[in-house]
């Protein structure tokens, strides 16, 4: 439903963009030939836009769309068999890959209904999902037992989550685990006593939205900077773009599609001072080696070679 | 005249070597659909297992499959959580699925009346059809709130949800090859068995039965590549945290529900998604096993 509510809203953006916007023709100049780009899935719809508005501005161009994730849009564009990787996490580094931010993405904390509490803080947040506090009365709520929902260890949302908010605390390993925002979402409404974490687009009424740190998560609260829960957006080439690939950014980057089109998809524009605060966060692989071992890895036995 | 014999005999060369030739270049097409479909399940089978040995050049080898540690930003890959949830859901399901399965064969071939066995079949044919997202969506919008309502202290989510949408899924394997099997063993047996004096239900437990038995073994086998392989139901019911647990209420996670949640979005290559890899050249392996175990029980039966 909620989806084909942004659909809904996609198709009318994009009917109002089409009637009051002279084109992307600025230029003056037609492009032609194809572009292919693949990657994160939560960036797939305004992609999807993007590449409508630029054919429909230029029809001798062809841009084909998919998506398979993050880590396949990276791995795709380093391999060079697209010419645009999509992902929400940054490259590794030394991937030698160009970084265009295009969107900066809320994501928020929801709980089932049936959860008394607003508000929470980061040290409350940090201490729930690595399993330190497992009753709603802890944190103010009413007597009801915490079910901890998470997204995969590959989301980039939660490689974010593990960035901003958890800082040097693991997850704990007694939570329910999706692989997308939309079953993320459908669990916590169906389980009394449930907390997650969803991008801001798949926010209904089935669930309640908390404030991080006293603040709501908004639109204006991001731009404006108070709201401090996004992940950024981008698309990565392999070195400098060709010329049509680089008109095609160069669209996705302008103020019209930034301050016009990514609202309607609950993403904010992006803004330096945002992207500053998230530009550490990478896309986990096996080369970062972790350096401090925590108390529960030490019990453990280790994988790895001597 | 002459002529013209000449002719009739050139016709019919030629349309013998026309045939031979049409023969032939079918006879090699048909070769080639051979060779291909083995051609792509021997390469399915080296391009999994190569990616995922490549994982052992990171991790050893016994610690890949005795570590339960699987915190892949740390680099480490324990998969015991993963296999054993396999094991332990797949027993689960073949004791619950199997054993209803067998009853309803025995029932539906000995015991049920002419109409009521036919829509039973029916029923079955039905069953096969139900795409697994379907029981999937199921477990999670029934099956997990009721025993979330049971068991008031657990999720809901776990082994027992799994367990029980699982062998409903290997229900319609179960019973018919079961029940194919159980009709085709031999009337005169049976006849022996009465004039012995043996009732309807000793009859069919101690004679029909043991006579069945490599059919039914068969359907329980088949059953487990199936309970094995499936993905999406159980994915949506098991709450997919790699942790070994020994209650039947607690999240946890199976080979197939670790691949699936990861692979689209880690680095292709990387030694995670090798590990990914080499736990699918498990599954493969322990279902080619399945699949020599029952060729052994059929040619043991025609000899």
């Amino acid at each position: 439903m909620k989806k084909m509510k942004r659909l809904l809203s996609a198709v009318l953006a994009a009917m109002t963009l089409t009637v009051s916007v002279p084109f992307v023709k600025a230029d003056a100049k037609t492009y032609s030939g194809t572009i292919k780009c693949s990657g994160s899935t939560a960036l797939l719809p305004i992609v999807k836009q993007a590449a409508e508005d630029f054919m429909k501005a230029n029809p001798k161009v062809s841009i084909q769309v998919t998506g398979g994730g993050s880590g396949t849009g990276i791995k795709n564009v380093q391999d060079g068999v697209v010419d645009i990787g999509n992902s929400d996490v940054f490259a590794p580094e030394g991937s030698g890959l160009v970084d265009h931010q295009i969107a900066v993405i809320p994501f928020l904390f929801i709980v089932n209904p049936s959860v008394q509490v607003n508000n929470l803080t980061k040290q409350q947040l940090a201490d729930i999902f690595s399993g330190k506090i497992t009753n709603w009365k802890e944190v103010g709520g009413n007597d009801q037992k915490i079910t901890v929902i998470m997204r995969q260890a590959s989301s980039g949302t939660r490689m974010t989550v593990q960035q901003l908010v958890m800082g040097s605390e693991q997850f704990t390993t007694n939570a329910i685990v999706q692989d997308s925002n939309g079953s993320v979402k459908a669990t916590v409404a169906r389980t009394p006593g449930a907390i997650g974490y969803v991008d801001l687009a798949y926010v209904d009424k089935t669930v309640k939205a908390l404030k991080y740190e006293g603040v709501d998560c908004t639109l204006d609260n991001v731009k404006n900077g108070k709201y401090k829960l996004v992940s950024i957006g981008h698309m990565y080439t392999k070195g400098q773009p060709s010329e049509l690939v680089k008109a095609f950014i160069n669209y996705v980057q302008s103020s019209t599609f930034q301050n016009r089109v990514l609202p309607f998809y609950k993403f904010a524009p992006v803004n330096t001072s945002i992207t500053k605060q998230v530009s550490k966060i990478k896309l986990t692989t096996s080369t970062n080696k972790a350096t401090n071992v925590k108390p529960s890895s030490a019990l453990r036995k280790s994988t790895k070679r001597k | 005249m002459e002529q013209s014999a000449r002719y009739v005999v050139r016709r019919k060369e030629r349309t013998s070597i026309v045939n031979s030739i049409v023969d032939n270049s079918m006879k090699y097409l048909l070769l080639l659909c051979a060779l291909l479909t083995v051609f792509i399940v021997a390469s399915i089978i080296v391009y999994v297992s190569k990616n995922g040995i490549n994982v052992f050049k990171e991790i050893t080898v016994e610690g890949f499959f005795t570590s339960d540690y699987w915190s892949p930003d740390e680099g480490e890959f324990g998969i015991l959580a993963f296999w054993r949830g396999t094991l332990i859901l797949t027993l689960l399901a073949i004791t619950i699925g199997g054993a209803l399965g067998v009853l309803c064969a025995i029932y539906m071939s000995k015991f049920a009346p002419k109409k009521i066995r036919e829509v039973m079949k029916f029923a079955i044919d039905i069953f096969v059809g139900i795409p697994s997202v379907v029981y999937g969506f199921i477990g999670l919008t029934v099956i997990v709130p009721l025993i979330r309502e049971v068991f008031p202290d657990s999720t809901g989510f776990g082994f027992l949800p799994a367990a029980i949408i699982l062998s409903i899924m290997i229900l319609p394997t179960v019973i018919s090859i079961s029940e194919a099997s159980i009709s085709s063993v031999d009337k005169s047996y049976e006849e022996a068995s009465y004039a012995l004096g043996a009732t309807k239900v000793q009859t069919v437990f101690s004679v029909v039965l043991p006579s069945a038995l490599p059919g039914i073994i068969t359907a329980i086998i088949l059953a487990m590549a199936r309970a094995l392989g499936e993905t999406m139901a159980v994915q949506m019911v098991i709450g997919n945290t790699p942790q070994v647990v020994n209650s039947l209420l607690e999240p946890t996670i199976t080979l197939t529900t670790g691949i699936v949640m990861d692979m689209g979005s880690c680095e292709f290559g990387s030694t995670w998604s090798n590990a990914l890899f080499m736990m699918a050249t498990v599954l493969l392996m322990v279902s080619i096993l399945l699949i020599l175990i029952i060729r052994l029980i059929q040619r043991r039966q025609v000899s």
